[in-house]
């Protein structure tokens, strides 16, 4: 529990770094977006380009019509879009050579196309330890917390395509056979997972998508649940 | 508010209730506790044969693992079978083989400790137990 704790902590500072190092990069490039529009080039004859409508919209400037005047005011950096975000994914990874059903849950912050979240997995196995004959193991749970990074690398129309990397610690529980009710932690560290999915924005509200992910223990190395897998996710 | 505040009270009134029934306390047995320890493969019991052609074992040990309590028997004329209670260490732990310390705590107050190797498959469960004691092994087999 203690050690559960800690990851948290420090998974929150670290969250924390990285959205401050996020901002500030953006804020930069705006700046530079902005000083880029001379107003030498702005037409005074009343027709406005695309840049200077642009340019309006977001204050960066103002205009007189009367006088038919432009004056360029303070210029605020440009909005980030950071929205609070949430997926469930329901996922089947293929351990011990049978399929093995679990689910997710993340929380997390989105700064434009990237997506920094906690999340909690749970994946329950039908045969433990690839066994049905619970001579030996009866029961089998893993059970994961950690941090996920996800980029949402191309988008076409109601389409996307999103990469991400999820890098947790995991917990192998195991039910022996003559264990009372009681699953025991036999396996545990550092878990990697690289994923990829395409999505599909349903009603311009929700982003079904299908993807699929590969996961390894790192450290310890634990062959056992090196793993293909597939997940659906609703966010 | 007010509706939301009934249904409520309601429901923990019905909870208090029913945390009187034993069909309550049957379903909270039943649902499981999470241990960080690594499982006790101490259990049932393991016979070892000196000669194979013998119809009765030789050594007899049987592990109840929730009290952590033996049974040890010989095959020797006049020996009454043995009770203690048992201990255990892992030196190294792999899912279905292990190896460590094992203590013999017997109730005459002599104690034993023992290297051993747990061997087993997913499949069949339980195959051998070797003690090791002296730098000589005793391989008992599980006995369904």
């Amino acid at each position: 529990m203690k050690r559960l704790f800690k990851f948290f902590f420090v998974s929150l500072i670290l969250l924390c770094s990285c959205l401050q190092l996020f901002a500030a990069g953006n804020a930069s490039a705006s700046s530079t977006a902005a000083s880029t529009l001379n107003p030498a080039d702005v037409k005074l004859d009343g027709v406005l380009t695309a840049e200077e409508v642009n340019a309006l919209t977001n204050n960066r400037m103002s205009y007189d019509p009367e006088n038919y005047d432009y004056t360029f005011g303070l210029i605020p950096p440009r909005d980030l879009d950071i929205h609070f975000t949430t997926h469930i994914y329901v996922e089947t990874a293929m351990i011990h050579g049978f399929p093995a059903l679990g689910g997710t849950w993340d929380i997390g912050i989105g700064v434009d196309t990237v997506t920094i979240s906690l999340y909690a997995r749970f994946l329950h196995f039908f045969r433990p330890m690839g066994s049905d004959t619970g001579n030996l193991y009866i029961g089998e749970e893993m059970s994961e917390v950690g941090l996920s990074f996800k980029v949402r690398a191309y988008e076409l129309g109601r389409f996307n395509v999103n990469l991400g990397i999820n890098t947790g610690w995991y917990q192998q529980w195991l039910m022996h056979y003559a264990s009372n009710n009681t699953y025991n932690m036999v396996n545990n560290g550092v878990m990697l997972r690289p994923e990829a999915s395409i999505g599909w924005n349903w009603l311009g509200r929700w982003n079904i998508e299908l993807g699929f992910f590969y996961q390894t223990p790192l450290y310890p190395a634990y062959e056992g649940y090196q793993a293909w897998g597939v997940f659906v996710k609703i966010a | 508010m007010k509706k939301l505040l009934q249904s409520a009270i309601l429901i923990l009134i019905s909870l208090l209730f029913l945390t009187g029934c034993d069909e309550v306390n049957t379903i909270v047995d039943l649902i499981p506790s999470f241990d960080e320890n690594l499982p006790n493969v101490f259990s049932g019991i393991y016979t070892y044969y000196e000669n194979e052609a013998d119809f009765g074992y030789t050594e007899y040990i049987e592990f109840d693992p929730v009290e952590k309590t033996f049974t040890y028997d010989t095959s020797e004329a006049g020996v009454e079978p043995r009770n203690g209670k048992y201990e255990y260490t892992y030196s190294d732990f792999q899912i279905t083989q292990c190896n460590g310390y094992l203590t013999l705590n017997f109730d005459d107050g002599e104690v034993i400790t023992y290297g051993f190797l747990f061997e087993s498959t997913a499949i069949e469960g339980p195959t051998r137990l070797t003690l090791r004691l002296g730098g000589e092994d005793t391989v008992f087999e599980f006995r369904y």
